[in-house]
Order: C-alpha cells, then sequence, then structure tokens
C-alpha cells in the first residue's frame, strides 16, 4: 500500500515537474523557437490546359516546404541503407520513370511492379474518392503514399519511420528546414508527416505541358503534322463524331478537354492484357484486391500518356518494351476476360488499323512529349 | 449506402440572402434509387434472362447517369432543390447492396408541402455547355471521366455490358448518351413533405429491362450495340437519344 502511494506521489511529482519543464524548455527538446518561421505562400500557375491544382486543406504549398520536399525526394537518407531515394525509381527527365520493366529497389530487389510517372501527378487526385495513387489505386493521396507505401516496404527502401525521423531530427541540415516549413520548435517534433507532407508539395508543383500537341493548341502558327493529327483522329476514334471503318479509340479513357487535358481518365479498368475465364485467375489483381470486388479484379489506373514515349517500359508490370508493342496489344484485340472494358468490347474496327495507321498513332503519341522541363533546376536533385 | 454529394448551387443563393435576418426552418430530403431488373434488384456482372428471341441474357457491367434540375412543385410554385448530381450504380454488385440502392441527400429545403417533384435526367444543354476544367475534382461535373471534348459535351449516361446470342456469341454493349439535345425531363405527382430538422425518402425505381427490350422503343442491341453520340442527326445520335429516353421512362416512383 505505502509502496503504492509512494509510486503515485511519484509520479505526479513527475508531471508537475514537466508541466513546469514545458513553459521553458523540456529537457528532450533541442530548441529551434528563436530560428525564423515566415513560410512563403506558393501559388502554382497551372499550364495551359490545365485548371488550378487541388490540394488536402491540411497542407498548402510553401516555397519552403517544397524546398525541403525536393531534398527529401532526392535523399538516399529516407533508405535503410542509404542507397535509395524516391529519385532512384523516379528519374527527372524519364518523366520520373526509371525506364525499367520492374522497379528495382534496396539490395537490388525486384518490386513486382512497374515505376510510374509523377509530371503532373497532382492532377490525378479525386477529392472525394478513396483510391487515387498506385496501379491499383490503394492510396487516396501523396501523403498517403508516401506514409505507407516506399519507406517500409521491404522491396524498395525497407527502412521504418522511427530511423527515418531520428536520422532527420539528428541530422546537421534538416531540422532547420523541418522549422522553416512547417514551424516546429524542437528537432525532435520532426515526425513522418511533416516528411510525407514536404515531398508531396513538392509533387505538386512538378507540373508541365508543353509537348506539341499543347503548343499545336496554344501556340499560335504551331501546327502537329499531317502524321500527327491523322494520329489524333484514330486516337478518338468514333468519339471524333461520326463512326469509321478504322477506329483506335484511346481517348474513352486516355480521355483530355481542352481545360483538363490529362489524357487520362484516372479511372481503374481492365484493359485486355490477360486472358482468364475466371476473375479469381488474374496473376495481379489489382485494383479488385484494394476494393474487395471481385468485378474489379485485373483492373488498374488508366494513367496518362502524356510523356509516354519517355516511360518505356509499359502496363503495370511493364511487358511492352516499346510503344509499337503497346499498340499491337490493343490493335490486335486484346485479350478476353470477363470485365474486359466496354470501351475495348465495342471497338469492332480498332483491328483495322494497318501499318501506317500504328505509325500515325504512335506519331501522336510522340507529340505528347514534353521536354521542356529537362534538366529543370527547381525538380532536379539539390546535392 | 453511397452518398452522392450535390451542388445546392441555387439553394444555397436562395438561402445566403436570408441569413442576416431569421434563419427560415429547413429539412432533408433523401432520393433512394434502385435499379431492377424485372422484379427483383438489378446485380451487376450478373447475367438475367432478357425473355428475347436474341440477345437471350444480358449482363450489365455500368449503369451510370446524370440528372439535374431538381425541382419540388409547392402551391404552384417550383422550389429549386438541387442543381446536378451522378447517380452511379456501381455499387450494385450484389442483391442487397442493389437493394439498398444510391441515396441521395439534399439538405436545407424549405419545409412545406409538394405535391410533385421534377427531375431532368442528363444535363440542360446550358450545363452541358461548361467543361470539367471549371469544377473541383469533388464534382461529378469536374471529371474527364464524364466529359467528352470531341462533341463538346458531358456524357450523359452511361450504359454498358455484355449480351449472349442464341448462336452463344458474346458481345459487349455500350450506349453513352451526350452531346445537346438529349436531355429529358420527367414530372413525378408524388406528394411529401419536408419537415424542420426531419429526413423525408423518396425512392424511385429504374427497370432496367425497359432500357432495351421495352415494346415500341427495344433497341437492336446485336446490331446497334453501340454509339457513343455523334453529330445530331447520325444513327449513332438517333440511338442515344433513344436510349436516353428509355432511361429516363424506365424511372419509376414508389407511391
Ligand atoms: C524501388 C523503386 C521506388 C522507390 C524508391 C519509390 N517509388 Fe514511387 N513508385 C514505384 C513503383 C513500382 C510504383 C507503382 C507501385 C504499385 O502500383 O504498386 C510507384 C508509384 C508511385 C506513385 C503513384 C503514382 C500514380 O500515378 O498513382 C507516387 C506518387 C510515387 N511512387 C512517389 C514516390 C515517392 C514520393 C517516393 C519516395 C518517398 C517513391 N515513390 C519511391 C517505385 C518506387
Ligand atoms: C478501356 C480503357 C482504355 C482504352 C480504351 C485504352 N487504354 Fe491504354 N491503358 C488503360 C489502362 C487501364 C492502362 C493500365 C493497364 C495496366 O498497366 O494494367 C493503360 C495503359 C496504357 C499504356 C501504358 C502506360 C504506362 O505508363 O505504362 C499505353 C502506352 C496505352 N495505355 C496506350 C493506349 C492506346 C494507344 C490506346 C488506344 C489504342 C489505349 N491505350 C486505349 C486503359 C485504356
Amino acid at each position: 500500500m505505502k509502496q503504492k502511494i509512494a509510486i503515485i506521489t511519484f509520479i505526479l511529482f513527475i508531471s508537475i515537474m514537466s508541466c513546469q519543464e514545458n513553459i521553458t524548455t523540456p529537457d528532450n527538446c533541442n530548441d529551434m523557437s528563436s530560428e525564423p518561421y515566415n513560410p512563403t505562400a506558393y501559388t502554382e500557375t497551372p499550364p495551359d490546359g490545365f485548371p488550378a491544382m487541388e490540394h488536402p486543406d491540411d497542407n498548402p504549398i510553401t516555397v519552403e516546404g517544397i524546398e525541403l520536399g525536393r531534398h527529401l525526394f532526392y535523399d538516399p537518407i529516407l533508405s535503410r541503407d542509404s542507397t535509395i531515394s524516391c529519385s532512384s525509381c523516379h528519374e527527372l527527365n524519364k518523366a520520373f520513370t526509371d525506364g525499367l520493366a520492374l522497379a528495382k529497389g534496396i539490395d537490388n530487389l525486384t518490386s513486382r511492379r512497374s515505376s510510374m510517372s509523377l509530371i503532373n501527378i497532382g492532377y490525378s487526385w479525386i477529392k472525394n474518392r478513396p483510391y487515387n495513387f498506385m496501379w491499383d489505386g490503394r492510396f487516396q493521396s501523396l501523403e498517403e503514399q508516401i506514409i505507407k507505401g516506399p519507406i517500409e516496404d521491404p522491396f524498395e527502401m525497407d527502412n521504418t519511420w522511427e530511423k527515418v525521423e531520428s536520422d532527420l531530427q539528428e541530422h546537421p541540415d534538416y531540422p532547420l528546414m523541418f522549422r522553416k516549413a512547417f514551424g516546429i520548435d524542437c528537432k525532435e517534433d520532426i515526425n513522418r508527416d511533416h516528411v510525407s507532407k514536404a515531398i508531396s508539395q513538392f509533387e505538386r508543383t512538378l507540373n508541365s505541358a508543353n509537348s506539341k500537341y499543347d503548343q499545336h493548341q496554344w501556340v499560335p502558327f504551331v501546327y502537329m503534322s499531317a502524321e500527327e493529327l491523322r494520329g489524333l483522329t484514330l486516337f478518338l476514334g468514333d468519339a471524333a463524331g461520326s463512326p469509321s471503318t478504322k477506329d483506335a479509340e484511346c481517348a474513352h479513357c486516355h480521355s483530355f478537354s481542352q481545360n483538363k487535358a490529362l489524357f487520362a481518365r484516372n479511372e481503374f479498368s481492365n484493359n485486355g492484357l490477360d486472358s482468364v475465364n475466371n476473375l479469381n485467375d488474374f496473376i495481379d489483381l489489382g485494383y479488385g484486391a484494394i476494393t474487395g470486388n471481385i468485378s474489379e479484379n485485373g483492373q488498374f489506373k488508366e494513367v496518362t500518356l502524356r510523356n509516354i514515349a519517355l516511360t518505356a517500359p509499359y502496363m503495370h508490370d511493364g511487358r511492352f518494351a516499346t510503344l509499337e508493342e503497346a499498340v499491337d496489344h490493343y490493335t490486335s484485340g486484346g485479350k478476353s476476360s470477363p470485365n474486359v472494358a466496354s470501351e475495348l468490347t465495342t471497338a469492332p474496327t480498332i483491328t483495322n488499323l494497318s501499318a501506317s495507321d500504328k505509325a500515325d498513332l504512335i506519331a501522336f503519341l510522340h507529340a505528347l512529349t514534353d521536354s521542356s522541363y529537362f534538366n529543370k533546376p527547381e525538380w532536379s536533385s539539390p546535392f | 449506402m453511397r452518398k452522392i454529394f450535390f451542388f445546392l448551387l441555387l439553394t444555397s443563393i436562395g438561402y445566403n440572402s436570408c441569413t442576416d435576418t431569421l434563419k427560415e426552418p429547413t429539412g432533408t430530403l433523401e432520393i433512394i434509387f434502385k435499379a431492377r431488373y424485372n422484379s427483383g434488384p438489378l446485380v451487376l456482372f450478373q447475367s438475367d434472362s432478357t425473355g428475347q428471341n436474341d440477345p437471350i441474357t444480358i449482363m450489365f457491367k455500368k449503369l451510370d447517369f446524370f440528372i439535374s434540375d431538381l425541382k419540388g412543385n409547392q402551391d404552384g410554385t417550383l422550389k429549386d432543390f438541387a442543381d446536378v448530381g451522378y447517380i452511379s450504380m456501381s455499387n450494385s454488385l450484389d442483391s442487397s447492396s442493389s437493394e439498398q440502392g444510391i441515396s441521395l441527400l439534399i439538405n436545407e429545403l424549405p419545409v412545406g408541402s409538394f405535391d410533385r417533384l421534377d427531375m431532368g435526367i442528363g444535363l440542360s444543354d446550358a450545363v452541358n455547355s461548361t467543361t470539367p476544367g471549371s469544377y473541383p475534382s469533388s464534382s461529378p461535373l469536374g471529371l474527364n471521366s464524364n466529359y467528352w471534348p470531341m462533341t463538346d459535351s458531358y456524357i450523359l449516361c452511361k450504359m454498358e455490358g455484355d449480351i449472349n446470342q442464341s448462336n452463344s456469341t458474346t458481345t459487349g454493349f455500350l450506349y453513352h448518351g451526350g452531346v445537346n439535345g438529349m436531355y429529358q425531363q420527367r414530372s413525378f405527382n408524388h406528394s411529401f413533405d419536408i419537415s424542420e430538422n426531419a429526413t423525408t425518402t423518396i425512392v424511385l425505381y429504374l427497370q432496367a429491362e425497359e432500357l432495351f427490350f421495352k415494346t415500341g422503343s427495344e433497341i437492336d442491341m446485336i446490331n446497334d450495340s453501340q454509339t457513343h453520340s455523334g453529330q445530331i442527326g447520325s444513327t449513332e445520335y438517333n440511338l442515344a437519344k433513344t436510349a436516353m429516353e428509355n432511361l429516363s421512362n424506365s424511372l419509376y416512383i414508389q407511391q
């Protein structure tokens, strides 16, 4: 009994102590509160053909946040053995992909899927929808992707958040950057939320749309070639208005509108990559594994075709090495399974494309390449 | 049950103007859309027999559409309820979810007795002349997936799936209704009260077999298996228009 009382008094005592200490500086605080915290709001001017960028309310974009995010994006400190950064699999001049069929992570381990482009990535966020990012849509927001994605993935960075947090807290430069971006008082306040918010802010600035297609739309006297224009007509297919004898009909899913020219519907569908009779037989269940709906098995994110010439190999598992192979997949009619997208099962003339039609279509896909951002200093490694 | 969010643009403007005086009492209207196939719930990815010589069976994969300009008739005056909503049956993957339906909540409606519910199926030409770039992604009007740049139009309805023919081939069908002139308007005579701080529920049934097989407005699903609407007057356009009319006529209010 006595012992209990003693313990309780002791606890009381400690808590009183720590309360008092909080008023000044707690023992466990490496105080930075005398350093200035004046974040500069950042307003992105969207490229022509794009609406204003939306972002979660609790992560306003600031100049200091972006700068911190860029450092973290390029810093292997996030991985267990300091060998892998986000940029290892998301390289600037490859529209932030890696040129591999399946991504390569720590210890040369191979991931199960192909890396994805990050140009204009903020635009694939649909605010009220639970599934937005990754081939299977498993993350709602960019922030969630960072917290639950690569850092603790044993095939990617194989680290723990506890280690990332303590490494950053003890780093000579980062604490001050976190202070400037988020106004934290103690180095020990640096946590995974700040890391994910900063990288997400950086990602939301990776917007560029200056391809030949865009110039054709917006720049006077710049036109796509006859070949590219014929490709565009095929790409649109009978969405162009009148049914024709040959359609590629890509625009149903890789869709765009004048002021929202994403070239992606950002929905999930089965584009006929695999032949299965039973919806449970897909090797990778994709979206269905996340939603739990069998009818959504084998569906993957309808990604943007912007910069597609920079992001080979293609599809979630990198099965097609070239654009020619990807186009051949569609123009051969694709493979059958119970939930192949209706846009494809009702495209009777997709198989009528001649070799020169396919060349036109591919020429148009190349006209979606934007190399104007290559080596852009603001997006490049700060190290 | 999925809640569909509404633009209460008109109603909220109406109400903003009186907020500095006394706040008027308001109530909520819940409209539940239930898709049925004959007498049972419509389940996506499940075959139903058509009762026709051909096709023999039909399997829906998608059944989505815009509704707009919802109004209630109160003593001869039409009150604006909501501007635009998007009804997607994508949750109807088993009979119990299909039976539950899709619920649409419209808040802050003026209280009182109404004797008619008016609703547009699709979008009026005015709304249809806007583009996704002008709306946030939280709005059904803000999504590229609901828009067709080629015809400068939203995709007003999407009906997709497979049919099985008597010669045992399976083929897809896809009817996307878009472009101006396809907007359908319905008036449902129905008495209901909106009461203060309470929710009134109205159930609308969509009889899916009537989309294609209703005598007098059948669609030849084998020979006319798809339409993306196309130019006014074209075969594709006429087919899409029939699909839109059938969609509108397939709605019944539960009395
Ligand atoms: C080992 C390689 C690798 C590393 C390291 C890596 N990624 Fe990725 N990234 C991928 C792969 C592979 C995918 C697709 C994975 C899937 O669908 O399961 C992906 C997908 C993404 C996506 C989703 C894109 C979309 O369109 O939905 C984002 C965003 C992203 N990564 C950001 C990051 C960030 C930020 C980091 C660093 C914190 C990072 N990645 C580190 C390989 C990597
Ligand atoms: C039914 C919707 C749909 C249609 C129509 C469609 N696609 Fe796709 N596309 C997808 C989906 C879904 C993916 C991702 C599939 C996967 O990886 O499993 C994809 C992926 C791709 C990729 C690879 C993207 C990457 O980053 O790896 C290319 C290239 C492509 N599509 C080109 C086309 C072309 C060209 C057409 C027209 C001939 C077309 N698509 C028509 C849905 C569609």
